[in-house]
């Protein structure tokens, strides 16, 4: 969530004076986001950014299996025997706490080290996966879903529908995979994508 | 096992695997994605338990449904943990984390193995209304996963949070 922040505030302080904005006006702000006390204390307090990885690993786990059981429904595999409002209607909440997890522990850890995390590629498209995903979600259900009577229950869904569980399963196995590859990326020992 | 690990981080199987480097964090990547199903299995399971979801249907059936993702997920993180453990032996091998990890993972899976045998035997008990005791089950299995995700990601941290207790420090 940080980078999004830290981009709206640089694109509202353009509007106010175009000239003098620039990329270093975004790294003030990370500089400044690193030296805060939230920042300090997750950095020098011995287990915290231990424990609040392992929260963000929780809030992880929740949201794509929550999600997946609603994404295979949609796909109408193994079975369409139970109603996808049904399904989606006790998952779905959870899915949106988890979420909530996720990006309360995920702006925590990124408040550890803002400057490497905004600069990162893995970290980049995680970030641009996230919002396809949420594009994803958004277009069935604001399009999509409004059919749903007709194949809520016995009925093999309608492409569009079998089309959004699809996108949303690849890209949130994406967003995990991009997602343990900033680790990877952070220890700077072996990043698959170093020469991107 | 200090002397296990040095063993198996000197054979062939373990340079190869710390050679590539694609190989932990694919295998660390589908290990999460492999929690995340068995994490959403006992999630879901449990809800059904307290009576929170899937109340259209019977206990027995929500269990029957998630069983084969449950297992099969299972397995995949033994393979997938095994993989790690030999890309990465002294990394696994001697830290307290894992250790607990291990044990908190069969004390996770007896629990699991005793609720399908018990669901089983008692259908009644637990098919009904959910009682007090069956929340407390349903919250304390929930917590167990909880502690398991949560060790393993300290495997990384070992000597930060267990100091001088830990073999890596």
């Amino acid at each position: 969530m940080g980078p999004f922040l830290c981009s709206a505030l640089a694109r509202r302080a353009q509007a106010v004076q175009p000239k003098a904005v620039s990329l270093m006006d975004v790294k003030e702000i990370l500089v400044a986001v690193a030296s805060s006390g939230l920042a300090t204390w997750i950095n020098t307090t011995r287990g915290a950014f231990a424990v609040v990885e392992a929260l963000h690993v929780i809030a992880i786990v929740t949201v794509f299996g929550t999600i997946l059981i609603v994404d295979l429904r949609l796909l109408g595999w193994p079975t369409t025997t139970r109603r996808l409002t049904a399904v989606a209607g006790e998952t779905l909440g959870w899915t949106w706490a988890a979420f909530g997890l996720a990006a309360t522990t995920g702006s925590l850890l990124f408040t550890t080290n803002p400057v490497f995390y905004f600069g990162n590629f893995e970290f980049r498209t995680k970030m641009v996966l996230l919002l396809l995903a949420g594009v994803n979600m958004a277009v069935f259900e604001f399009y999509t879903i409004k059919t749903v009577a007709l194949w809520d229950i016995d009925k093999s869904p309608p492409a569009s529908a079998k089309l959004a569980g699809t996108l949303s399963l690849v890209l949130w196995l994406s967003v995990i995979t991009f997602g343990r590859l900033i680790g990877f990326a952070a220890s700077a020992m072996q990043d698959p994508f170093a020469t991107l | 096992m200090q002397s296990f690990a040095n063993w198996l981080v000197d054979t062939a199987p373990s340079i190869a695997l710390a050679k590539s480097s694609w190989v932990v964090p694919a295998m660390q990547t589908t290990h999460i994605v492999a929690i995340a199903i068995l994490f959403a299995s006992v999630l879901m399971v449990g809800l059904r338990v307290m009576g929170w979801a899937g109340r259209d249907e019977t206990l027995g059936a929500t269990v029957e449904r998630f069983c084969p993702w449950f297992w099969g997920s299972l397995a995949i993180l033994a393979m997938t943990g095994m993989i790690l453990i030999v890309a990465e032996p002294p990394r696994q091998l001697l830290a307290i984390s894992f250790w607990l990890k291990m044990s908190t993972l069969a004390i996770a899976i007896a629990i699991a193995v005793l609720f399908l045998r018990s669901i089983d035997r008692n259908a009644a008990y637990w098919e009904g209304a959910a009682r007090p005791r069956t929340k407390v089950f349903g919250i304390v299995t929930f917590c167990v996963w909880c502690l398991v995700v949560f060790l393993g990601r300290f495997i990384a941290f070992d000597e930060q949070i267990w100091g001088r207790f830990s073999a890596l420090h």
